[in-house]
């Protein structure tokens, strides 16, 4: 992978405007998987001296910066508390240390991987996407648009109503991609559903949500049907990893349990 | 004992810790050419033409070889000794690719950014040809991997190119049909197991230059450096007196580096140019151009009566050999010949079956070499005849399985590759390790499983093993042990440390015989020109062949220096005696070991005191080892996780016992690797799939929950200080322990290797819809 | 282009080119410790400290080091001699090779975690993979090492 200039950006909008010059100019993340990109570079474009490395808390959310690294967002008290630590868990399964310490959320959202464990469980938060210039966009929206912004990642914003969730990274060894992955919490009193690695890139599970959101009680009976919808309205498909059947099996398996375990501590 | 059976700390372990240079790569010159190799895109190719012109006008590009330019010689690349029992069917660069990442081309150019351009500028014209990719179907297939001409076989091997057969072989004891028919129960299976990737973390590497003597030096991560100073004298016709091969620092072989890989690509370049060259296998490279473990399917019946008494063992086995025949016929037979003699006291045995060339990645040497693929076949089938006979699979392992001062006819029968030698197991605690193994897993209690959830249930399995010591009357090592000034010595043997510890066992050795400690003596291992022959780290046999000839060597080398102790001291030397560091005569003269040395060497009787001794084994005493697995298995998921591996392990002597565990619980890894964790895919055009880490995944830190690993009082009468080798017996049980286990738990018998949550899952609804249906 | 870091300790300034990563930039500059396992971000024989802070140096471009401190074992013979004790002492040392990158890692550990649990030790190194060892004596070897006072 040819890269035929590296720049470090003064500032956002050195950092945009070039990136708008040409085609082939692109903003440099984590950089760690840059080297299997059969892409040629123009220019690389730095933003790591832009201050984008924070984790800023505030009354109602966490804002995190782009640049902030994988191991430091697993490690940051306060989004240790979110959801009961379920994204710092999450977080901290992916690959091993010296992998975390360079990985950026901000890389873990555009690379839009469908084995991520970072963009699984945040699609079960209210978390908002931050681009430059200008634009807001809930994640939900960001993971089903099919053209995305353009624009700089600059902030994830995760509001703390997060009160519980439930991860389960369904995989070989411990380093290993996910072969499935599924997150449920309760968010805004709102049950919230997502599977990745199915192997499609995660998704809301909005079809199942909605019919747990509307039961009267979240009993037995109420999850094992939301299990079997997620089953059923979801797409899963047969890679060399595992087949769609299995995928399908774990779903509904691990959705119910990451149900039960939400509400057995909702009290 | 002073220095054997002590927990001493390696030689190397805290100069390479502190980053010293001690690798291949570590060591290549400076200015190294680079040599970069154009590999095939297809399985199953032959090359119409092949147009390097534009590659070598390009700047800085010094050498370009296509297969015109190299000699026309067959060869192995084998590391085995002479004659190998392996076909000659390897050509340096040949017209036909026989698999996707086989070599079409090499460059050596000044950097790697312009041997990488040089290979984008070569063109070539592939006239595709059709693969074939599944090992049941290549014998006797239209499609002929191996058709040209020019290769051939050392010995009888049952070589028959045209049929796509590597190597065959066939033997018998009694009758085994007649003695099925007079069975109460028989059982018959088939097992597969895949293939599997060595994953030594150091890539394979290779560097030469021509030195002030206008000799080919190279230094390589190999672990057969005699055996590559041989190779590469025979195909590249230099005299082999004009080549030195040197070992360094190997970052781990487990077999991936006892054949050859770029050495003789390298040495050409070097040769030829006369400037200094280096080679570094990336990763990719690794995995889709070095070796594999063969696959095998394994038909096994066997048959025994009401009381438990095993009569006949019928083992075919069909194994796939690659592109290449490499091993073919050696690794075959240890299938049977390190397997089946667990159970020696049957009337009868049939063992049978080819190799067949694919299109596929090579296969060649991976530790266990035959038997984990074997141990995986009979040990499962063993319990599945329990279950049918009603028997514990404990229990009747103890009635049926071989005992210390037996033998079994198959030692006679099965060497390596030619015939066999008779022996009687000197050492056996077989017996022991089994019982102790149950005590350890604490089998009464969790035989056959119990229930942790609605979803959770614990299964234990178990699997017993044998391996070899070195290769009889063949495997030869030496050891040379000479005096320094100061009174301490040099140790250089030819065998090959590739990271399992020989040189600090080998030091132990000598200074338990010289009664001194292993700090006295510094040792230099694995250089053609300054070390005595070995044939290398394989085939179990440097603990056992090495070691006995550093003993030999340090035995005569002790009489040199009490006969010159007895000169100095004015005495005879049966009135002296000798504690390590002073002689002292009954009359109260004494003279240390340090003052004598340094008269020797500067100023009284001036010589210089060495001892060479060589070893050649005359039995290869098998280690034996019970091994248990605890697993538990998630019922909705197929999930599962193993608790506990308990191995208890009878290798006679632990010249080491820290290293020893070591060796078993790398060895558990690695056969719990081909067990479940790691699956080798290719895809539909004969790729390899899984050419890297993210998709090939060997177990980590967190995998491996817990081993247990102890070793049986044993003695081995033939082996130095009562051992015997431990390199390979750790790798033999995983898979069949494992396999029981997840049987045990959740009634689903696993016959193709890897035990995957899937296969777990589909078979436990499968056994649900048994149940419904009746 | 230039890129201007501290290594071990020294200001050191190197000719890189921008898609260069820092471990061939190390490598060719002769600090041979820094190993390439995998060169693809998968088992951490390149570990190297970046401030402190474990990294795989197969994974850094060696541009976006600049200002940075590299820490390889050269720079820390006291501290990674400790360890290599430990190593010895449970013979947890085999071919070595993943052996840097793993003392580099554990050194951080020591430096980062209190108290840490079994789970939390494994955790921390499970990017260092190993295929000779089986890893339990390595554990063993990194509580030893933990557990010293000095």
């Amino acid at each position: 992978m040819e890269i035929k200039a590296y720049h470090k950006a003064a500032s956002l909008n050195d950092a945009f405007e070039l990136l708008k010059s040409h085609p082939d100019n692109a903003i440099l993340g984590g950089g760690i998987w840059l080297k299997f990109s059969k892409k040629s570079i123009n220019t690389l474009i730095d933003f790591s001296g832009l201050g984008l490395n924070q984790i800023i808390e505030k009354t109602d959310l966490f804002e995190i910066g782009a640049m902030v690294t994988l191991r430091d967002f697993e490690k940051h008290p306060g989004i240790r508390t979110l959801g009961k630590g379920f994204l710092s868990e999450a977080t901290g399964k992916i690959m091993g240390i010296g992998f975390r310490n360079l990985a950026t959320v901000g890389g873990s959202i555009i690379g839009g991987f469908p084995f991520s464990d970072f963009l699984t469980p945040l699609l079960t938060t209210d978390a908002e996407l931050v681009f430059y210039p200008k634009k807001e966009i809930s994640i939900q929206e960001y993971v089903e648009m099919k053209e995305k912004p353009v624009g700089i990642l600059t902030h994830i914003r995760i509001r703390k109503n997060v009160n519980i969730g439930f991860f389960k990274k369904v995989c070989t060894t411990a380093l290993d991609f996910a072969v499935l992955n599924v997150a449920v919490a309760i968010t805004g009193h709102k049950f919230m559903i997502a599977v990745g690695a199915r192997p499609g890139t995660a998704a809301l599970a909005t079809i199942a949500m909605n019919y747990i959101n509307h039961a009267n009680h979240p009993d037995g009976a109420a999850i094992s049907e939301t299990a079997r919808i997620v089953m059923d309205t979801l797409k899963f498909g047969t890679d060399n990893v595992a087949s769609e059947e299995y995928r399908k099996k774990l779903a509904q398996v691990y959705v119910a349990r990451g149900l039960k375990e939400v509400i057995a501590h909702e009290g | 004992m002073k220095a054997v059976n002590q927990k001493t700390r390696s030689i190397g372990g805290k100069g390479i810790m502190l980053g010293r240079p001690a690798y291949t790569d570590d060591l290549a010159e400076p200015n190294s050419l680079i040599i970069k190799v154009l590999r095939s895109p297809h399985a199953f190719a032959k090359i119409r033409t092949i147009d390097v012109t534009e590659a070598r006008a390009l700047a800085g590009v010094e050498l370009v070889l296509t297969y015109h330019d190299v000699p026309r010689k067959s060869f192995t690349r084998a590391g085995q000794g002479y004659p190998e029992p392996s076909p000659h069917d390897k050509f340096i660069l040949d017209e036909y690719v026989r698999y996707v990442g086989d070599e079409v081309a090499a460059v050596a150019a000044v950097d790697e950014a312009t041997a990488l351009k040089a290979l984008s500028l070569i063109k070539v014209d592939y006239e595709f040809l059709e693969p074939v990719l599944d090992f049941e179907k290549a014998l006797d297939n239209p499609l002929i991997i191996h058709p040209e001409d020019g290769i051939h076989e050392m010995f009888p091997i049952g070589f028959e190119p045209k049929r796509n057969i590597a190597a065959a072989y066939a033997m018998k004891v009694g009758d085994v049909d007649a003695t099925l028919k007079l069975c109460d129960v028989v059982i018959e299976e088939s097992f597969y197991t895949q293939a599997q990737a060595h994953s030594m973390l150091e890539p394979h590497a290779v560097n030469a230059r021509m030195d002030y003597q206008n000799r080919l030096v190279m230094i390589s991560a190999t672990q057969t450096p005699f055996h590559v100073r041989r190779m590469l004298s025979q195909t590249l016709d230099i005299p082999i007196s004009q080549i030195r091969v040197i070992k360094p620092r190997v970052g781990g072989g487990f077999g991936g580096k006892q054949a050859l890989h770029g050495e003789m690509l390298v040495a050409m370049v070097t040769y030829l140019t006369k400037k200094p060259s280096k080679m570094v296998y990336t990763r990719k490279e690794v995995f889709e151009s070095t070796y594999t473990r063969h696959p095998m399917r394994i038909d096994m019946k066997l048959g025994a009566m009401k009381d438990g008494t095993l009569k006949a063992i019928d083992c075919h086995v069909l194994s796939d050999t690659g592109a290449y025949g490499e091993h073919s016929l050696t690794v075959f037979m240890v299938v049977g010949s390190k397997v089946l003699p667990l159970y020696n006291k049957v009337d009868a045995v049939s063992f049978y079956g080819t190799v067949v060339y694919t299109n596929h990645v090579s296969s060649g040497a991976f530790r266990g070499y035959g038997a984990i693929q074997g141990n995986f076949a009979l040990e499962s089938a063993i319990d599945i005849l329990s279950e049918k006979l009603g028997m514990d699979p404990v229990k009747f392992r103890q009635q049926n399985m071989i005992k210390e001062g037996e033998t079994s006819p198959i030692f006679r029968i099965m060497g390596e590759g030619t015939e066999g030698t008779a022996m009687d197991m000197d050492s056996c605690k077989l017996d022991y390790c089994v019982k102790r193994g149950m005590e350890l897993i604490n089998w009464k209690k969790k035989y056959p499983r119990t229930q942790l959830s609605n979803s959770l249930v614990k299964g234990v399995g178990m699997a017993i093993a044998m391996q070899g010591s070195g290769i009889t009357n063949i495997d030869m090592g030496a050891a040379t042990i000479k005096l320094n000034d100061d009174g301490f010595y040099n140790l250089t043997v030819g065998a090959t440390d590739i990271g399992q510890g020989s040189d600090t066992i080998l030091a132990q050795i000598a200074a338990e015989e010289l009664l001194t400690t292993a700090d006295k003596v510094a040792v230099y291992s694995s250089d053609t020109d300054l070390t005595p022959f070995d044939t290398g780290a394989y085939a179990s046999s440097t603990t056992y062949i090495s070691g006995n000839a550093v003993l030999r060597a340090a035995r005569s080398l002790k009489a040199m220096l009490l006969e010159e102790a007895a000169r100095a001291l004015k005495t005879e030397m049966d009135e002296m005696e000798f504690d390590g560091l002073i002689f002292k005569t009954k009359a109260g003269q004494e003279i240390t070991l340090s003052s004598l040395s340094n008269h020797l060497t500067y100023s009284e009787n001036q010589k210089q005191l060495c001892a060479t001794s060589s070893f050649v084994g005359t039995k290869s005493p098998p280690p034996f080892m019970a091994g248990f697995a605890e697993v538990d298995v998630d019922k909705e998921t197929g999930e599962f996780e193993i608790q506990d591996y308990v191995s208890v392990v009878d290798c006679g002597t632990t010249i080491n016992p820290l290293m020893a565990k070591g060796q078993i619980e790398g060895a558990i890894t690695q056969g719990l690797g081909l067990a479940c964790f790691e699956n080798v895919k290719y895809g539909k055009k004969g790729n390899l799939l899984t050419n890297g880490f993210q998709y090939y995944k060997i177990p980590t830190a967190l995998d491996i929950k817990k081993l247990t690993t102890e070793f049986a009082e044993s003695y081995e009468p033939s082996g130095p200080f009562g051992a015997k080798s431990v390199a390979e017996i750790g790798t033999d049980t995983p898979p069949a322990a494992l396999a029981n286990a997840i049987y045990n738990a959740v009634g689903v018998r696993i016959t193709k290797l890897p035990i995957t949550p899937e296969k777990i899952l589909n078979g436990i609804l499968a056994n649900q819809q048994k149940e419904k249906a009746k | 282009m230039k890129v201007n870091l501290i290594l071990n300790g020294l200001r050191k300034t190197f000719e890189v080119q921008p898609n260069e990563y820092l471990l061939e930039t190390l490598r060719n500059n002769h600090v041979t410790s820094v190993k390439n396992g995998c060169n693809a971000s998968t088992c951490g024989s390149c570990t190297v400290l970046l401030d402190g802070k474990p990294v795989l140096s197969c994974s850094l471009l060696t541009a976006r080091a600049e200002g940075h401190e590299v820490t390889t074992v050269e720079g820390l013979p006291e501290e990674i001699g400790f360890i290599a004790d430990s190593f010895g002492a449970e013979c947890a040392d085999q071919c070595g090779f993943c052996n840097t990158g793993l003392a580099l890692t554990v050194y951080a550990l020591k430096k980062e975690l209190k108290n840490p649990t079994d789970e939390e030790i494994k955790q921390y190194v499970v990017g260092n993979l190993c295929r000779c060892s089986g890893y339990q004596s390595q554990f063993k070897a990194i509580k030893r090492y933990l557990g010293e006072k000095r």
